[in-house]
């Protein structure tokens, strides 16, 4: 390849990015695999009742996916979706007479919204406080269940009607089988839709940082309520296959024991990938039909596998499976002797293509920001003072001050990441006062954070697509079934965040998870996210610190180009007295709260207030 | 036997790839020396692999004579050997006051007691927020308290990383003017620093790192006045 080649070429393809495609190869492995089953559902009838739970444990932890895997709220009450399910079908089918096509939309509908209500807790309490809280939930379900015998049958449990679907009756056995698959395709679809687009990777994101999250524009309350919903959903059509595998609805069956196996099981199999649910579920539910022994130990032998699981394989069998194969993968290379660093081209510091780029670029300035009286005071001390500016539009803006002088607690009052400040704050005309983090984040207030808060475990692309959310145009039910301008917006925004990168000099890097990143890189991954978001207004906050001062220039001036490429202001705290000078038009000096100076880079800097305070001689 | 800290060929990497290949780098005793060059050149990792957090691959670290490679951290900061870790490591939900003791772990009182008189008498901000969560401290005020614990814990080898980082330029300048003050006369100072005038000025030698590899190990004096040959060192332009 010639260096021309590569110029003509776009950041994706040099990259060598995958693009979001409709199907992927893992989506044709999943098929393989459940048409075999399909296929052979006949042949092995004496195992038909394990195939069954099978199946339906891995539709039940591929809806835990949703929850705990992705969205990462530990749920212990997962089994009342289940338990919903199982007795909405039986009332279905005895009641109404009604078959499949009745009992699933309405499961699905009903443990939606069962799931909206029980997402609730998770907006309060975190980890382990969630998951008790569940457990109470799951406790409080199955003693409902017992009580309202009109609908549950009550301990003597409820039998379920015939396997009908519009009429037509089918023989459980293989059929049952082949309609499971059906169900479970369904539920990995929808999952694995949700895993490639916007809402798992928001998802994604809450998990790791919400204060992060809520800075990209995410609503994050939104999503935790909605996460127990689909997963709630899709739990119920995992009870409705339960309910006519077992025949007979029992309460007894849905309590807390169900909704811990579950969970671990999805814990073995691996809680990110689909691959998980289906390995765990298969793990708890083969390993008794090896012998009567092992039914007999099964909690020992479930509690010692996930004890040497979590010590020597976190992400499970499937990460187990990942790692070795990685290991294989760099070997090859290895032997090939392809140098990992050079797979890509050096960015031969081209100028912003901004032909690539003109989809987001906006006509007039932005980033008028008018701040009035902000105040903020912990407990007696007032850290920030009464402080009043207006920053043109388009404009760089320095922010300098002693340590504690209130230069953090300020952005935070502007981005609405501190409780009880006061002030007006205007951005382009429009109050965002006293609102949530992230719709002022969707006004256009874009922010990195002094003490790096980036999504660990995400890869530097997904940073940029985290950051690009707020662009992103399509609706979570669209998302859902991955339907055609899901894909056609997805590719956009992978094209604007590996051309972002590639500007920012982080392309290379592009598949490498954050944290293994050395301090100064992932300082410039948090300001890519907040440029990704493309916003009216940046604030950065010491973005070069941990950058020698000839790296931490050229990386402002990387994002100046940018921020000047979609007519955005950037205000900016740095303590590199010589940066801020260099790019900023003006320097605005807190201390103790209060401005004590406000100018020009020449004006500040001699200013005695200033030496004394802040600079020294 | 005083020999302050050798290193020999020293090769470290992570799970997958080698970052440092091969490193040679001598601190006598009572020596200031700054440790150079560009982000992701492998500078904290050599700090991190002295301290003991990271295990060297090959080579050999000694420090006055004692081989001290992939020895366990604890018995490293028994011995002297204090790391200020980059990026405002301190315990959040402990007090101001609680962080600082736990830097005089295994030590006795009195010296605490003479350890935190010195640190008030530096940062009197943190004599002011004592009873308050660190947490709850700003940015810089976390990394006042960061090098306050390497003050507590009267090292004999001192290692930062990054030692101005997020502080005013103020306290910076009065911090590394009083190094002799705040430690002993004798410390042993390895760091590492990004702004190369400061640690020119205050450092007597100083080795540039690129890549994982040294690319020039140099007297401060010869580059004091000539910065552009230093920048080139550290993006290896010739």
């Amino acid at each position: 390849m010639s260096t021309d080649n590569q110029q003509a070429q776009t950041a994706l393809e040099r990259a060598k990015i995958p693009l979001p495609r409709f199907l992927k190869k893992n989506h044709y492995f999943g098929f393989l695999g459940i048409l075999l089953v399909y296929l052979l559902a006949g042949t092995y009838s004496a195992y038909s009742l394990t195939i069954m739970s099978t199946i339906i444990f891995a539709i039940i932890g591929a809806s835990l996916i949703v929850v705990f895997g992705m969205a990462g709220q530990l749920t212990l009450g997962h089994t009342i979706f289940v338990a919903g399910g199982v007795f909405l079908s039986a009332n279905i089918t005895m009641e109404w007479s009604r078959g499949l096509e009745t009992e699933l939309p309405i499961a699905f509908a009903a443990m939606f919204i069962l799931g909206l209500i029980v997402g609730f807790p998770s907006l309060r309490v975190n980890e382990l406080y969630l998951a008790l809280a569940t457990f109470a939930v799951a406790f409080v379900g199955v003693q409902v269940l017992f009580e309202w015998e009109q609908f549950t049958g009550g301990g003597s449990g409820k039998p379920v009607g015939k396997l009908e679907f519009f009429g037509r009756e089918f023989s459980r056995g293989p059929t049952l089988v082949r309609i499971a698959l059906i169900i479970m395709l369904f539920t990995f679809w929808v999952v694995g839709n949700f895993q490639d687009g916007r809402t798992g990777r928001a998802w994604n994101a809450l998990r790791t940082s919400e204060t992060a999250a809520r800075a990209s524009g995410l609503p994050v309350a939104w999503l935790k309520i909605l996460c127990f919903a689909i997963g709630g959903g899709l739990a119920a059509l995992g009870g409705v296959l339960y309910a006519h595998t077992l025949r007979f609805a029992i309460p007894e069956n849905y309590g807390v024991n169900l909704s811990i196996i579950v969970v671990l099981a999805l814990i073995i199999g691996g809680k990110h990938r689909l691959m998980g649910a289906v390995l765990g579920a298969a793990y708890v539910k083969w390993l008794p039909e090896l012998s009567r022994d092992v039914q007999e130990y099964e909690g020992l032998i479930y509690g010692g596998t996930l004890i040497i699981l979590t010590l020597i394989a976190p992400d499970g069998l499937v990460g187990m499976f990942e790692w070795a194969a990685e290991r294989i993968k760099s070997y090859k290379k290895s032997q090939d002797g392809e140098d990992l660093d050079s797979k890509i081209a050096a960015s031969n510091t081209t100028p912003l293509k901004s032909e690539y780029l003109s989809s987001i670029g906006s006509d007039t300035s932005r980033g008028h920001l008018v701040v009035n009286n902000a105040a903020v005071a912990f407990g007696g001390v007032k850290a920030v003072d009464d402080v009043s500016f207006e920053i043109p539009a388009g404009a760089v803006t320095g922010l300098i001050g002693s340590n504690g002088a209130g230069k953090t607690t300020l952005f935070n009052a502007i981005t609405g990441h501190v409780k009880g400040a006061t002030g007006e704050f205007i951005l382009d005309g429009k109050s965002v006062s006293g609102k949530p983090i992230h719709i002022r984040a969707l006004a256009g207030i874009g922010r990195t954070f002094q003490n790096l808060n980036l999504h660990d475990d995400l890869n530097v692309l997904e940073h940029a697509l985290i950051g690009l959310d707020r662009t992103t145009n399509y609706s979570r039910i669209s998302e859902s079934f991955r339907l055609p301008w899901v894909l056609r917006e997805e590719k956009k925004a992978h094209f604007i965040a590996a051309e972002l990168l590639d500007h920012m000099d982080l392309l290379e890097y592009w598949d490498e998870k954050v944290e293994d990143l050395p301090y100064g890189l992932q300082k410039r991954v948090d300001v890519v996210r907040a440029l990704a978001s493309n916003p009216g207004i940046l604030l950065l906050d010491e973005p070069a610190a941990g950058l020698p001062t000839a790296e931490a220039l050229e990386m402002m001036q990387k994002v100046q180009e940018y921020a000047k490429h979609i007519s955005a202001g950037v205000l900016i705290i740095e303590h590199n007295v010589e940066l801020v000078a260099d790019v900023s038009e003006r320097i605005i000096v807190l201390d103790a709260g209060k401005t004590i100076a406000d100018g020009t880079p020449e004006e500040v800097t001699r200013n005695e207030q200033v030496i004394a305070a802040y600079l020294g001689t | 036997m005083m020999t302050g800290l050798e290193i020999t060929n020293l090769k470290v990497g992570y799970s997958r790839n080698e970052v440092i290949h091969g490193l040679d780098i001598k601190v006598n005793p009572g020596e200031k020396v700054a440790l150079l060059g560009a982000n992701g050149a492998g500078k904290s990792t050599v700090l991190r692999t002295i301290s003991g957090l990271l295990n060297p691959t090959e080579g050999s670290i000694t420090f006055n004579g004692e081989e001290i490679g992939g020895s366990n951290p604890a018995t490293l900061v028994d011995m002297g050997i204090i790391q200020v870790p980059e990026g405002r490591r301190v315990f959040p939900g402990l007090n101001v006051e609680d962080n600082l003791k736990v830097a005089n772990y295994g030590k006795s009182p009195d010296l605490l007691e003479e350890g935190l008189e010195t640190v008030y008498r530096k940062f009197p901000i943190l004599e002011e927020r004592r009873k308050q969560a660190a947490g709850l401290l700003s940015g810089g005020q976390q990394q006042m308290l960061s090098l306050s614990r390497a003050i507590i814990a009267k090292p004999k080898l001192l290692l930062i990383d990054e030692m101005s980082l997020g502080l005013a330029p103020l306290l910076v300048k009065d911090f590394y003017e009083q190094l002799a003050d705040l430690f002993s006369e004798d410390v042993t100072l390895l760091l590492v620093e990004q702004n190369a005038g400061l640690a020119l000025k205050y450092c007597s030698r100083f080795y540039v790192l690129r890549n994982g590899e040294l690319v020039l190990e140099a007297n401060s004096e010869d580059y004091k006045d000539n910065p552009t040959a230093l920048q080139s060192a550290y993006l290896g332009v010739d």
